[in-house]
């Protein structure tokens, strides 16, 4: 028992040995994300034609591991931490096999360092896709797969945590709905790792010379499998998040909690089947597999999200409610907590995500409606709006209270964290609307010059500079309002007060 | 779970009905630009 503490504050019996791999990936999480919010910076100050900051070559390289900081190495440390804290610590349980979550932080860490690396020496300026026949240093795919490795063995020593705490009996009936979201979430990134595994193992070996090259449609399908999938893992960890987020700062539990485990099994049945509308250009597939795959199966995902759309706020609104707030329609939104970080937070992410990149996801990820939007700004504007208004808002709430809980320090410069979801979620909606409508206009994603640098040129609306002026500038205060964060993180861990 | 009746969740109702407002508008403005793209309009 020596083992573990008792939480000053939840009365959970947290195991020190999973404490540690909390604070350990969280931290990790927190450093890549700076990394990629300065990369998404200069990233800004590029596309931003008026100031167009960097050279061609050194914007792809810089892109290429902007994206893997933030799409893959940001999100997942964090959650390898969100699911070492759903198992062990809210289930009261010991965490199984400590080392090999070990085993799983070292090998992210190097794979993400080995990808940091060669991407930044100019080994692997193929973008986040890495689509063959571009191809990298085989050291850039070895990274990617012990990074995927790594994640899969932190997903094994979740269940086999579950399955200690069940056998154990740390916790009687159903699983908690937030370990559920997590579990699922889990299985997900099974999935979605397995097939990082599977594309990327061939694609070293052609690297290396050993192999003949890759079926570029082949590559596309499985490598979407993981490269969009792995954006599921979030979406799925973000629900589960916002439901902690609600427990935690207005007290709230769902209205139903059968209905929103039923959303997230559609969750893991159909999720990752949305990955392939990223190859509805593509004329390699047939039209009927496309419709099937993303106007049909990608529905009953969409379904888990509206009920989860519904849930949340339903919830947190009753919890109010119950407190007393029950006059005239919104008086329960008025008086919610709007200076407490994880409150803001969750409903910024849900309006970014739901209004935002929601919306947008169905109405472009549509066969039809793809040719609209397929390789132009309305893209990154609708995946801005769900990975980084929606989960990295959501997650930087959750941090909020892993801070005190984990870490055992009351968040420094409080004043700061009041408004720094605000200094980051509005401006990052606004950059991502502005985005989209750039990209509405024509404006090409993952292009170093819109006016073309290859022999021919373009003329635009005059919509577009305005737009793209509004991008940046609202991309530079998301990028400060990120820095904000990252501040009150480390200064917390470094001159936070201790709780006791 | 039992609600009194100045408990159930009315806001937030309202407030899924205004995102499906929005989802509608937005998905009738992108099928609208398509098929002027298209000359189908």
């Amino acid at each position: 028992m020596s083992e573990f503490r008792t939480c000053s504050i939840t009365g959970l019996k947290v195991h020190l040995p999973a404490e540690k791999l909390i604070k350990i990936n969280a931290v990790t999480a927190i450093v890549f994300l700076l990394v990629g919010g300065i990369l998404g910076l200069l990233m800004v100050l590029t596309r931003w034609q008026a100031v167009h900051l960097l050279p061609a070559e050194l914007f792809y390289r810089l892109l290429t591991l902007h994206g893997i900081a933030m799409l893959v190495a940001w999100i997942i440390f964090w959650e390898m931490a969100a699911l070492y804290l759903t198992s062990a610590v809210l289930l009261n349980s010991r965490l199984a096999v400590p080392w090999v979550g070990w085993l799983q932080y070292l090998l992210m860490l190097v794979g993400g360092g080995i990808v940091t690396v060669i991407v930044l020496i100019g080994g692997a300026d193929v973008m986040f896709t890495s689509y063959v026949p571009l191809k990298a240093h085989p050291l850039y795919y070895l990274g990617v797969i012990l990074f995927a490795v790594g994640a899969i063995l932190g997903c094994v020593v979740f269940f086999a945590t579950v399955v200690v705490a069940k056998t154990e009996g740390t916790y009687t009936g159903s699983l908690p709905l937030v370990t559920y979201g997590a579990a699922c979430a889990a299985i997900i990134a099974i999935i979605t790792l397995s097939h990082g595994a599977i594309v990327f193992i061939p694609t070293l070996l052609w690297s290396a010379g050993l192999i003949p090259p890759m079926d570029a449609e082949v590559y596309r399908l499985i490598f979407w499998g993981f490269g969009h999938s792995s954006q599921q893992i979030n979406v799925c960890t973000m629900v589960a998040v916002w439901y902690m987020l609600g427990s935690l700062t207005v007290g709230s539990s769902p209205l139903n909690e059968k209905v929103c485990r039923t959303a997230f099994v559609l969750y893991v049945l159909f999720i990752c089947i949305a990955s392939e509308h990223h190859i509805l250009v593509d004329p390699g597939f047939s039209a009927a597999h496309k419709s099937w795959n993303t106007s049909y199966f990608m529905h009953l995902a969409v379904l888990a999200s509206m009920i989860h759309a519904f849930s949340v706020p339903a919830a947190t609104e009753v919890a109010l409610r119950k407190k007393g707030y029950t006059r005239g329609t919104f008086e329960w939104l008025k008086k919610a907590p709007w200076g407490n970080p994880g409150w803001s937070s969750l409903f910024l992410s849900l309006v970014g995500f739901g209004f935002l990149g929601g919306t947008t996801g169905v109405i472009y990820g549509t066969e039809q409606l793809n040719i609209l939007s397929h390789n132009n700004l309305r893209i990154p504007g609708h995946f801005h709006a769900t990975v980084v208004a929606g989960t990295t808002l959501a997650f930087m709430g959750g941090t909020y209270y892993v801070l005190p809980l984990i870490f055992q320090r009351e968040v420094a410069f409080p004043g700061l964290a009041k408004i720094q979801p605000y200094l980051f979620g509005i401006p990052i909606m606004l950059f991502s609307t502005f985005m989209m409508v750039a990209g509405g206009f024509g404006v090409a994603r993952r292009s170093a010059d819109m006016y073309g640098s290859g022999g021919f040129s373009v003329e635009y609306s005059p919509i577009v500079d305005i737009s793209l002026s509004i991008m940046g500038l609202s991309g530079v205060v998301a990028c400060l309002g990120g820095a904000a964060f990252c501040v009150i993180a480390v200064a917390t861990l470094l001159i936070g007060k201790k709780i006791s | 779970m039992d609600l009194k009746p100045e408990e159930h969740p009315k806001g937030s109702f309202i407030l899924v009905l205004i995102f499906f407002a929005i989802f509608m508008g937005m998905y009738l403005l992108n099928w609208k630009q398509l098929s002027e793209i298209w000359h189908v309009g």
